[in-house]
């Protein structure tokens, strides 16, 4: 039995111009060996990848691929993927890859399609456009989070109080539930120097003001739930052409996996007319008032609705992209915290008090995000939130 | 389901309550009959999320999470968030400063059991 790990093998064929490789397991972190000797082996001109075999594809895994795909281009090989899933497909050309897709023009990209550009480095205090919160050692830290339901209040509340004692400060928990990166730019020197902020609104902290990642939820990323009313006869996303969508935010990763699932799905999402509610909670109330017909909602917030909530609605569709996450960022000018955070937040889920917090921030640990997941991150966001809106955004004028 | 919004309008006009809602226990308003100044989905929210927290420090301080209801007085009344069907719906009222907490108490349980017995 395969054990998940990325196999290749080579498949005969006929042309001596062209090669096929059978690709078999989970295309992540552990896939660099395999992929780096497929960069470096003696091939022809021509190289087909088929995907019927692999299972998934996460953010590492493409960053890998993504490398792998520039060294076979500068060697002159052109590298062509086939037989792909469907969420593979999606991440594919949600990240402007999708000129290596076989059957990239099936489900054409509809105007969210975006331009193909270089990927970012990750963000440094050095590259911070904006200046350092002032350390104010005597006064209390800031703490803001953006709480995915409202039934995390208490989880994060003791969270915080956790943090005060190990770091013997006062710290201020400001839960929010409204986008961070909808707040006044005018107000930056106002901003906590701890936030726990969506994948997107952390991408515009980053970039726009400097923060820092430290940490991101064990294993938990951001996918999409397509809903409907379950007394909706429809079953089928073709049949929702014309249809209305509630949606939280136009600047989010739930939005915009949501738009490409449609796609993917072959219903056309710029045919559909969006509302933006600010709150995830809010659009479902307009789907359940019958004021839209569907709505796009974190998965992660679906899991955690009532039963009575969830069974008034249908799940037609989710995603499982594995590709952004939730970040707990830190103001520029506060490294101090960084060394303490880093050693105790992913030794939270060892001891038994802490796990239980953990557990009540319906999260399981914490881990160090890698370099190559922000840098994907960060280039999906500078790919779709673009131009005006990127200023509007992060405060800052797009490059 | 509509006959709920009726008995919630007529506890409230009845009994001289400020408001009454019926929630869900993530804070979704199902019915409700709130002043004007009372934005109801972020009433849902926060009152959800209050029981939820509630619900956890009661675990935390006493071992069990068997909520009967929470009380918040303040100088302009008081809140009663109660827990209805197995915790699947959150009743919240609100009382006006002149009536006696017993009184406020006697009117929550009788609607409870109204609610409960027609959202069977």
């Amino acid at each position: 039995m395969h054990d998940g790990s990325l196999s290749l093998f080579p498949e005969p064929g006929q042309d001596i111009t062209a090669i096929s490789f059978h690709l078999v397991g989970c295309i992540d972190a552990n896939a660099a060996s395999a992929l780096e000797k497929l960069a470096q082996a003696p091939l022809p001109e021509r190289i087909k990848l088929d995907f019927s075999g692999v299972q998934r594809v996460n953010s590492m895994g493409l960053a890998q691929l993504l490398k792998t795909f520039e060294v076979l281009q500068q060697r002159n090989i052109q590298v062509q993927v086939a037989n792909a899933n469907r969420m593979i497909r999606m991440l594919f050309k949600m990240t402007g890859m999708q000129h290596f897709l076989q059957d990239g023009d099936e489900h054409p990209v509809s105007q969210i399609s975006l331009s193909a550009g270089k990927m970012p480095p990750a963000p440094t205090l050095q590259e911070s456009p904006t200046p350092a919160i002032a350390e104010r050692q005597e006064e209390r830290l800031r703490f803001r989070v953006s709480l995915q339901s409202s039934q995390q209040l208490g989880g994060w509340f003791f969270f915080n109080t956790y943090l005060q004692r190990q770091l013997s400060r006062s710290i201020h928990f400001e839960p929010s539930n409204t986008t961070l990166g909808l707040v006044d730019p005018g107000q930056a020197s106002t901003g906590a120097e701890l936030i726990y902020a969506k994948p997107f609104d952390a991408c515009a902290l980053m970039l726009g003001r400097g923060y820092e990642p430290l940490m991101r939820p064990q294993g938990q990323t951001d996918e999409v739930c397509i809903l409907i009313r379950a007394d909706d006869a429809r079953r089928n996303l073709q049949a929702f052409s014309q249809s209305r969508v509630a949606t939280a935010s136009p600047n989010s990763v739930v939005y915009l996996l949501g738009r490409f699932l449609l796609d993917e799905s072959g219903l056309d999402s710029s045919t559909l007319s969006f509302i933006h509610s600010g709150e995830e909670i809010k659009a479902l109330q307009l789907l359940l008032k019958g004021q839209v017909d569907m709505v796009f909602m974190l998965s992660e917030n679906y899991r955690s609705l009532s039963s009575l909530t969830r069974n008034a609605t249908y799940l037609l569709d989710e995603s499982d992209v594995s590709f952004a996450f939730h970040i707990l960022c830190v103001a520029p000018g506060w490294q101090r915290l960084r060394a303490p955070l880093q050693e105790l937040l992913p030794a939270m889920s060892e001891h038994d008090k802490s796990r239980q917090i953990l557990k009540d921030m319906h999260i399981a640990g914490w881990e160090p995000p890698a370099q190559e997941e922000l840098s994907m991150l960060l280039a999906l966001f500078q790919r779709y939130v673009s131009g005006p809106e990127l200023a509007r955004f992060t405060g800052v004028s797009a490059a | 389901m509509e006959q709920l919004q009726e008995v919630i309008d007529h506890i409230k006009s009845e009994q001289e309550l400020s408001g009454v809602a019926l929630l869900s226990s993530d804070g979704i308003s199902l019915f409700e009959n709130l002043p004007a100044y009372v934005e109801a989905d972020n009433f849902a929210q926060l009152a959800s999320g209050m029981m939820a927290f509630a619900r956890l420090l009661l675990l935390r301080s006493q071992g069990r999470d068997s909520l009967k209801n929470v009380l918040i007085h303040s100088d302009q009344g008081r809140l009663c968030l109660s827990p209805l069907q197995d915790g699947n719906m959150v009743l919240s009222v609100l009382t006006p400063t002149d009536q006696a907490e017993e009184e406020s108490r006697a009117i929550v349980g009788t609607l409870m059991n109204t609610l409960d017995m027609a959202a069977h």
